[in-house]
C-alpha cells in the first residue's frame, strides 16, 4: 500500500477524530460538527471522482488506507459510504447530496426502515435497492428507536419523498465491502492494543504476554489480523466493489472477527466489556460489521453458488475470480 | 509488531510458465482416480519424476551449472500449485528438489555439489530427511544418533523414524550428534549425507492408517561414512537444519493438501445438481483465496531475497488448519443425507485425507512450534 496515503489518512483521522472526540461523537445530544468538517476540508470525500471533476482520481486500492484507518479509529462518521455515494451520483451526472451520507440495508417493512449505527451523524441515508440502485432519504425525517449495541432502527413515513439513484449497482455489495475493509482496520488495531496490554499487565510476577498459553493465543490473533488485511486488499481493487471479491472478504473478515474478539477479550481479562475501555468500541464495530449487509452465511451461499456455476477446479475458480490484482 | 507483507501478484512470466506446466501435466500425468491423486506430495512415481526432470523442472531453483532450471520463487510457486492441484505424484523428487538440493547448494563443498546436484536434477538421486527419532520430534535438539570420528571418516550409530520414503530414497541428510550429549542441546550437532545403500543401514517401512507405507524407520548399525559425508560445518547442524526447515514453509503445499478431495466433492455436487452445501463451498473458497494471496505475498518476499521466516510460519499455521478442516467439514456434508450414494472414488479420497490430515500440522513444524515463532515475531519472546 502507498505509505504516503496511509500516513495522510491516519494523520487526518488522528486530528479529525482523536479518542476524546470519538466518544463525544457517539452522543446524539452533543456530537461536535468539527470532525466532519475536517474530513470535508481534506478533500478525501471526492477521492473516487476523476481529477477533471475535482476529485483525486483514485480507485478502491487508493482509498483502502483511509478505509482501514476508519476501521482502526472505530470511526463513526460514514466516510467510506459518503465517498462511494458521491462518486455514484457524480457518475450519473447528478449533483452529490450535501453532508454525510450513510449506507443502509433496508428492513422488510411497509414503509422505508433500516438499522443504523449513530444515525445522528448522517445527513442522508442511502437505502440499498433490492433490484439495484438505491433510495436517498433525509436522516432527520426518520423516527429513531435505539436498539442497543450502538444500533438504532430508523422508520420513515411512507410519504417522505426520497431521491432515487438509478445506477443499477448492487449497493449491498458496496455496503459489505466497506464493512469488511473497516473490520480489517479494526482487527489490526485490536491486535496492537491487545499486544500492548499483554506486555503491560503483570500477573504471577510477570507480564501475561510472557506466558506460553497467552503467546499462542496472540499468535492466532495476529494470524487472523494478517488474513483480514490480505482479504481487504483482495477486495479493494478496481473502480467499484466486485461482488465475489467482496463476498470472500466479508466471509473471511467475519470469521476473523469472531475468532479474534474471543482472544482479545480473554487476554484483556474481559475488561473490554466496560464502556470506558476502547476494546468495547472495537467489539461493537466488529460485531456490527459481521452482521451488516449480509453475514458470512449470506455471502458464503452467494460465493458457493458462483463456484458451482463454473466448471473446472477450485483453484481455477480462485484464479479467475479472486486472484490478487496489481 | 509483525507487519505481514502487502498483497503481491504473480508476474506475467510466472503465468506464462503455468501454461507450460499445464501442457506438461496434460501429457505426462498418468490417469489416476481422486483417491490416488489425493496423496499429492505423498504420491511416489519415479517415472513421473524422471519425466519432469527431462523437462528440466527438477532442481527448479538450482543453477544451470548443475543442471537446474535456475528459476525463481514465483516459478516454484506456480509449478507446485499446478502439480498439487492436479494431484501429480511428486514424492520421489520432492524432498531433494525443495529441501536437500538447496541445502547442498548452500552448505555443500564443491565436490558434494558436483556429485549430488546433477543427480538430483536428473531425478536419479532421491533424498529423505533424517530429523525425527523415536524420542525426538519437535524437540529436535535432543537427537541421540551419533557419528564418531574414525580414521578419516565417521562411524554412525542410532536410528531415525517417520522418515518419508526412506525405503525408496538413495540418500538421507541426517542430523546427528558429533559431540557432547543430548543435554548439550543444539551444540555438537552436525549434518551428514548418508548413502542408504551402505552396509549397516536397515530400513523398515511403517504402515499408516490409510494402508500406505510412506514412512520408515531407519537404523544405523556401525555405518562407516567417508569424510565427504559431512555437509557444512561440524557442529553447525542446528543452524543448517533451521535454514533447511525455512525452505519448506508457506508454499502452496501448506494449503493444497486436501484440494483433490475438495475438487472431487465439488464435481459430485455439480453432477447431482445439489446446492444445499453452497454456503460451505463458498466459505472454503473465501479461505482458499485469502490463503493463496498470503502465500503469494510471502513468495514475493522470497523473490527479493528476504527471509520471511515468521510470515511463513504464520501462513503455514493458517494453511494447515484449512487443509485439516476440509475432511472434517466434508465428512459432515457428505453424510448430511444418508439416503444419497456418494461415488466410491469420493469416499476413498475422503477416507485417505481424513486419515492423514493429523499429519498436516505436524510435518515441517507443529502448530505449537509455529505459533511460538509467530509470538517471537510479535516480540513476545
Amino acid at each position: 500500500m502507498d505509505s504516503l496515503l496511509t500516513d495522510a489518512a491516519a494523520d487526518l483521522l488522528d486530528h479529525a477524530c482523536p479518542p476524546a472526540l470519538l466518544r463525544a461523537l457517539l452522543d446524539p445530544a452533543a456530537a461536535p460538527p468539527e470532525p466532519w468538517q475536517r474530513i470535508v476540508d481534506s478533500g478525501f470525500l471526492d477521492a473516487l471522482l476523476p481529477e477533471a471533476e475535482g476529485g483525486a482520481g483514485l480507485d478502491l486500492a487508493g482509498i483502502l488506507p483511509l478505509l482501514l484507518a476508519c476501521g482502526s479509529h472505530a470511526m463513526p462518521l460514514p466516510v467510506g459510504a459518503t465517498i462511494l455515494a458521491r462518486a455514484a451520483f457524480a457518475r450519473q451526472g447528478l449533483t452529490p447530496p450535501e453532508g454525510a451520507i450513510t449506507l443502509a440495508q433496508p428492513m422488510a417493512a411497509p414503509s422505508p426502515a433500516a438499522l443504523l449505527p449513530a444515525p445522528h451523524l448522517a445527513a442522508q441515508v442511502l437505502l440499498c435497492g433490492t433490484e439495484g440502485g438505491a433510495l436517498l432519504l433525509p436522516a432527520a425525517a426518520a423516527r429513531v428507536t435505539p436498539l442497543g449495541g450502538g444500533l438504532s432502527r430508523l422508520d420513515w413515513d411512507g410519504a417522505v419523498a426520497g431521491r432515487r439513484l438509478e445506477d443499477g449497482a448492487d449497493w449491498r455489495v458496496a455496503g459489505a465491502f466497506l464493512e469488511a475493509v473497516e473490520m480489517a482496520g479494526a482487527l489490526r488495531r485490536v491486535l496492537e492494543d491487545t499486544l500492548r496490554y499483554a506486555g503491560e499487565r503483570r500477573q504471577f510476577g510477570r507480564a501475561i504476554g510472557a506466558f506460553q498459553a497467552i503467546q499462542q493465543q496472540l499468535s492466532v490473533l495476529a494470524e487472523e489480523s494478517a488474513a483480514g488485511l490480505i482479504a481487504a486488499q483482495l477486495a479493494a481493487t478496481g473502480p467499484w466493489p466486485d461482488p465475489l471479491r467482496t463476498a470472500a472478504a466479508k466471509i473471511r473478515l467475519g470469521q476473523a472477527a469472531a475468532r479474534a474478539m474471543a482472544i482479545a477479550h480473554a487476554v484483556h481479562g474481559a475488561m473490554g466489556i466496560t464502556e470506558e475501555h476502547d476494546l468495547h468500541l472495537f467489539t461493537l464495530r466488529l460485531q456490527r460489521g459481521r452482521a451488516a449487509f449480509g453475514g458470512e452465511a449470506f455471502w458464503s451461499e452467494r460465493l458457493g453458488r458462483a463456484a458451482l456455476r463454473e466448471t473446472g477446479d477450485s483453484l481455477g475458480f480462485v484464479r479467475r475470480c479472486l486472484d490478487p490484482v496489481a | 509488531m509483525l507487519n505481514f507483507p502487502d498483497l503481491a501478484t504473480l508476474p506475467p512470466e510466472a503465468e506464462a510458465f503455468r501454461r507450460e506446466v499445464r501442457d506438461f501435466l496434460a501429457t505426462h500425468l498418468p490417469p489416476l482416480p481422486a483417491d490416488r491423486r489425493a496423496r499429492s506430495w505423498m504420491g511416489f512415481d519415479a517415472g513421473f519424476s524422471r519425466a519432469l526432470a527431462r523437462q528440466g523442472w527438477v532442481g527448479l531453483t538450482l543453477p544451470h551449472h548443475y543442471g537446474g532450471a535456475e528459476r525463481g520463487a514465483f516459478a516454484r510457486f506456480v509449478l507446485v500449485e499446478e502439480m498439487l492441484a492436479a494431484g501429480a505424484p511428486v514424492a520421489a523428487h520432492w524432498i531433494a528438489d525443495r529441501q536437500s538440493g538447496p541445502l547442498i547448494l548452500r552448505y555443500g563443498s564443491a565436490a558434494q555439489k558436483d556429485f549430488h546436484l546433477p543427480r538430483i536434477c536428473r531425478a536419479e538421486s532421491f533424498f529423505c530427511i533424517g530429523m525425527s527419532e523415536p524420542d525426538t520430534g519437535s524437540d529436535l535438539a535432543s537427537v541421540r544418533s551419533r557419528a564418531e570420528r574414525e580414521g578419516e571418516g565417521w562411524r554412525l550409530n542410532g536410528s531415525k523414524v517417520w522418515t518419508t520414503y526412506a525405503h525408496h530414497a538413495h540418500f538421507m541428510i541426517a542430523l546427528v550428534r558429533t559431540a557432547g550429549t543430548p543435554a548439550d542441546r543444539h551444540k555438537g550437532l552436525s549434518q551428514f549425507i548418508v548413502d542408504l545403500s551402505l552396509p549397516g543401514v536397515r530400513i523398515s517401512p511403517i504402515r499408516d492408517l490409510a494402508g500406505d507405507a510412506h514412512f520408515s524407520e531407519v537404523v544405523f548399525d556401525d555405518v562407516a561414512l567417508g569424510p565427504e559425508a559431512l555437509i557444512g560445518t561440524e557442529g553447525e547442524g542446528w543452524a543448517q537444519v533451521n535454514a533447511e526447515l525455512a525452505f519448506e514453509r508457506s508454499g502452496p503445499e501448506r494449503i493444497l493438501s486436501s484440494i483433490v478431495l475438495l475438487d472431487r466433492w465439488i464435481a459430485w455436487l455439480r453432477e447431482t445438481g445439489e446446492s444445499r452445501h453452497a454456503a460451505l463451498l463458498g466459505r472454503l473458497m473465501a479461505e482458499l483465496a485469502v490463503l493463496r494471496a498470503m502465500s503469494i505475498a510471502v513468495t514475493a518476499r522470497l523473490a527479493v531475497g528476504a527471509s520471511p521466516v515468521t510470515e511463513a510460519a504464520l501462513v503455514k499455521d493458517l494453511g494447515t488448519g484449512f487443509e485439516q478442516s476440509i475432511p472434517t467439514l466434508l465428512t459432515e456434508a457428505i453424510a448430511a443425507d444418508p439416503a444419497t450414494a456418494p461415488p466410491d472414488e469420493l469416499l476413498r479420497a475422503l477416507a485417505y485425507v481424513a486419515g492423514m490430515a493429523p499429519s498436516f500440522s505436524l510435518r515441517g513444524g507443529t502448530r505449537e512450534i509455529l505459533r511460538g515463532m509467530v509470538a517471537r515475531g510479535l516480540g513476545l519472546r
